[in-house]
């Protein structure tokens, strides 16, 4: 029934709103062919949980790149030096 | 494109294969490879020196354990200086030091980790019509404080930890890192096709598990 439904849904250059969820990563990427992302941007026009859900998709992303990093500590940056120096030497005796 | 979020993106370390196939290595990092070889140790500090922070970060947030983060870290970077006679300039320098790093992680992760926790009724559910069952909660605009804000990178730092360290590995590379899809398919060892899957079912059931922390869905 799901099938019929998407198909048709298709057939009438309409998209679902599973279809925009699975098509979300390429759309953000702007790589979508683009007679599709205007029928994407379409159905999150009139759609409001689609919409929702796209913005919140978009805000995760951000967040992602807005996570603390840790710099790594210098005790390990030395740490693998000296044994990088050591490995060398054992390769050269 | 409505509603345009950009994409916050770190700048991507890693050097991209120039289109006519060329060495995709720079020409600093050549030299320095070269003298490598020659058996100046030193040359790999400096090879290496751009990219450890963030190969010692992406390692951290696969491994998730600091002390146990270093070692990996440690590992890697001496495999790297080991197998460096078998690089071949086919990807960028940092991309195949990054391949190293996050096999040594996740092998480590495979060998460690108990289960990790996705359900799978976190992902958004469709009826019949394809349309949402439930209300899509928006936590767009509470982002905008900046006190929900940083609640919600917290929430989302504890969120990532629960996904499996290969998506998890994915998500960072991409979204925290800059890597392209191809990068992460060369560090991960997956397919471009495989990395995109993952990375778009992970930022669902992450979007999923800030929604129910914001009140919703």
């Amino acid at each position: 029934m799901k099938r019929v439904a998407g198909t048709m849904m298709r057939l009438l250059g309409k998209r679902t709103c599973e279809d925009v969820v699975a098509v979300l990563c390429e759309y953000y990427e702007g790589t979508l062919e683009p007679k599709l992302a205007a029928i994407i941007e379409k159905h999150l026009r009139g759609c409001a949980d689609c919409e929702a859900f796209a913005r919140t998709y978009g805000e995760v992303v951000k967040l992602t790149g807005e996570l603390p990093t840790e710099v790594i500590p210098e005790e390990l940056r030395l740490r693998v030096r000296s044994a990088l120096r050591e490995r060398s030497a054992s390769r050269r005796s | 494109m409505l509603a345009a979020v950009r994409l916050h993106r770190r700048a991507a370390f890693a050097t991209r294969v120039p289109v006519d196939g060329g060495p995709a290595i720079r020409r600093d990092e050549a030299a320095l490879i070269a003298k490598v070889h020659a058996g100046d140790v030193t040359a790999f500090e400096d090879l290496i020196k751009p990219y450890e922070g963030r190969v010692y970060q992406t390692v951290l947030r696969i491994v998730q354990n600091p002390a146990e983060a270093a070692d990996v870290y440690q590992e890697a970077l001496l495999a790297a200086f080991e197998k460096l006679a078998s690089f071949e300039a086919k990807s960028a320098f940092g991309t195949w030091l990054y391949r190293i790093a996050v096999n040594y992680a996740l092998m480590h992760r495979r060998a460690t980790a108990r289960a990790p926790t996705v359900l799978e009724e976190d992902l958004p559910k469709f009826n019949w019509l394809g349309m949402h069952v439930r209300p899509v909660a928006d936590f767009a605009e509470s982002a905008e404080d900046p006190a929900e804000r940083s609640e919600l990178r917290r929430a989302l730092s504890e969120a990532l930890a629960l996904l499996p360290a290969v998506d998890r590995a994915v998500v960072w590379l991409k979204d925290a890192e800059g890597l392209s899809h191809e990068e992460i398919a060369t560090a991960t060892g997956l397919t471009v096709s495989a990395t995109r899957s993952r990375l778009h079912r992970s930022r669902t059931w992450l979007r999923a598990r800030l929604g129910t922390f914001a009140g919703g869905h």
